[in-house]
């Protein structure tokens, strides 16, 4: 759906360039999630690809098409999630929400989306009113008014409760389920460990890795198991090669005769690979 | 012209929650006041200096009140990645301003007539409305790009009040009289403005008119234009650059 090739750009302020040679792609109704260490350029990626920036260099196309020869038609396609909630303060949920959804001529139901996310009571309140969660919620289904067919989500969990961080996650999912596609950026690990279908890891303006979560932790990780049992000198922990585990004696002594507490393949997680590829400590 | 309509309605509802509106009705109630101790016989010279005051500031002051408060909340953002054109989101800005100026003639004309008994040409009066604040909310719309907030603003338009306002208010009290001077304020948007509010109350030359009107119209053309290009990089600026 989107296809970015030798992607460069520089803000007009800088000696060095944010985007250096940027070349992915997100397919029709995946989740893509791109990742990296703050200031590496994923904002300046998703505003590009909203064009809330132009002036770059190399090929950006959406559909097979130059993302510059569309028209202001494009936001009818697109919806973009802000990852600092942006709303007229002083109106109350409800009209705020009616009036982007007339500037798409859009028949989506408000209500619905308010009931989804928990803030149909509060829908008459001022926004000025609302707690970080509930702008965040708000800005979160402002992104779902025009019906898209392509979501913009910029850390859309970030701030919330678990409870509502889940609905918000269904409905990307869901969303996902139904034939959309979604370009997310997350600090949070958990999400994209939930929700992307391919994740790219962004270092000094460039994708340094891309594949979907899964190959990634094995690509990283390692084929072993590691069993924590109980033994004559109290709890003891063992790891085991995964390859001919099944003719392992030693594996298969413990198993057999110990009294197992835990057993754990030890595939790595998604944090461990931001680390190791970005150099950064992921903090969210 | 359907975005426009959809633009309007939400700029009005937020003109009047973000009391912009109620600031430009309390100064126009300031107007009354200050004519209310007049004696009627200044009333009438001091009524369309009042309203050519007001024309000449408050568009462009409250168009940047606006577009600050847009940009500080975000709101801005949120909109440009919306079918909008930027065209609409402009002309937006003006067709409410000159309302909020409409509002304010409807408030001192209403009073200067209905409680003074004064009389004066009302189509002249709103043209001059229309066009005057047409064009002082564009001049604030190009004020306020590259500022950082309301107080450069406003910084900037103290300029243009020294350079274009104050001649032409000076001019018009009699204590610029010199040939050259009246020449050079011909290139005042501000004497235009004044002029076409003066041809309301008393008899001006027919060609001052008609050169107030298309000064104003075209001066606004090319503002227009310019400032259109400027939204774009002012748009571009809410995107980091």
């Amino acid at each position: 759906m989107f296809q970015v090739e030798n992607l460069r750009f520089r803000y007009p302020k800088n000696t060095t360039d944010t985007l250096e040679e940027l070349e992915f792609t997100i397919k029709r109704g995946e989740i893509f999630g791109l990742l990296g260490p703050s200031g590496v350029g994923k904002s300046t990626t998703q505003k590009i690809l909203t064009r809330l920036l132009t002036g770059y260099e190399g090929t950006v196309l959406y559909d097979g098409k130059d993302l510059l020869s569309y028209g202001r038609e494009y936001y009818n396609e697109v919806g973009v999630g802000f990852e600092v909630p942006v709303h007229f303060s002083k109106l109350t949920a409800e009209e705020n929400l009616n009036f982007f959804k007339r500037l798409y001529r859009s028949t989506v139901s408000i209500d619905d989306l308010l009931r989804r996310v928990g803030l149909y009571e509060d829908r008459k309140k001022q926004v000025s009113t609302f707690s970080k969660g509930m702008k965040v919620r708000l800005n979160f289904i402002r992104a779902f008014l025009n019906s898209p067919r392509f979501l913009f989500l910029d850390e859309p969990t970030n701030g919330l409760d678990p409870v509502n961080a889940r609905i918000l996650k269904d409905m990307i999912l869901e969303f996902r389920d139904e034939g959309g596609t979604v370009f997310l950026t997350t600090h949070l690990m958990s999400d994209v460990d939930e929700l992307c279908d391919r994740v790219a890891f962004m270092i000094r303006g460039k994708i340094a890795e891309i594949d979907n979560p899964k190959s990634l932790k094995v690509k990283h990780g390692q084929r072993r198991v590691s069993v924590e049992f109980e033994s004559e000198q109290g709890v003891e922990k063992q790891s085991f090669s995964l390859d001919n585990l099944g003719e392992n004696p030693e594996f298969l002594e413990v198993i057999r005769n110990r009294n197992i507490i835990t057993m754990h393949s030890e595939e790595t997680t998604l944090e461990d690979i931001f680390i190791k590829i970005t150099g950064v400590e992921v903090h969210g | 012209m359907g975005n426009v309509s959809i633009l309007l309605a939400g700029e009005l509802q937020r003109l009047r929650r973000y009391n912009i509106l109620t600031g430009g009705f309390v100064v126009s109630l300031l107007w009354v006041a200050a004519l209310h101790f007049l004696q009627t016989e200044y009333v009438e010279s001091l009524f369309t200096l009042l309203l050519f005051v007001d024309i000449a500031t408050m568009p462009a002051i409250l168009v940047a009140v606006g577009l600050f408060y847009e940009r500080d909340e975000g709101s801005l953002r949120a909109m440009l990645v919306t079918p909008i054109k930027h065209g609409e989101y402009i002309a937006t800005k003006i067709v409410a301003t000159v309302f909020s100026s409409l509002i304010t003639l409807v408030i001192l004309y209403g009073y200067a007539h209905f409680v003074r008994g004064i009389d004066a040409n009302v189509l002249w009066l709103m043209i001059a409305v229309i066009l005057g604040s047409g064009f002082h909310t564009l001049l604030g719309l190009l004020l306020t790009y590259g500022t950082r907030d309301f107080t450069g603003m406003l910084m900037r338009f103290m300029v243009y009040a020294l350079v274009a306002m104050v001649p032409t208010l000076l001019e018009h009290v009699g204590v610029i009289t010199h040939v050259i001077w009246r020449i050079l304020l011909y290139l005042s948007p501000a004497r235009a403005v004044a002029m076409l509010f003066q041809a309301a109350v008393t008899e001006v030359a027919l060609g001052d008119v008609i050169y107030s009107i298309v000064f104003l119209v075209v001066g606004g053309g090319i503002l227009y234009r310019v400032a259109l290009v400027g939204f774009a990089s002012f748009a571009q600026k809410q995107g980091g650059v």
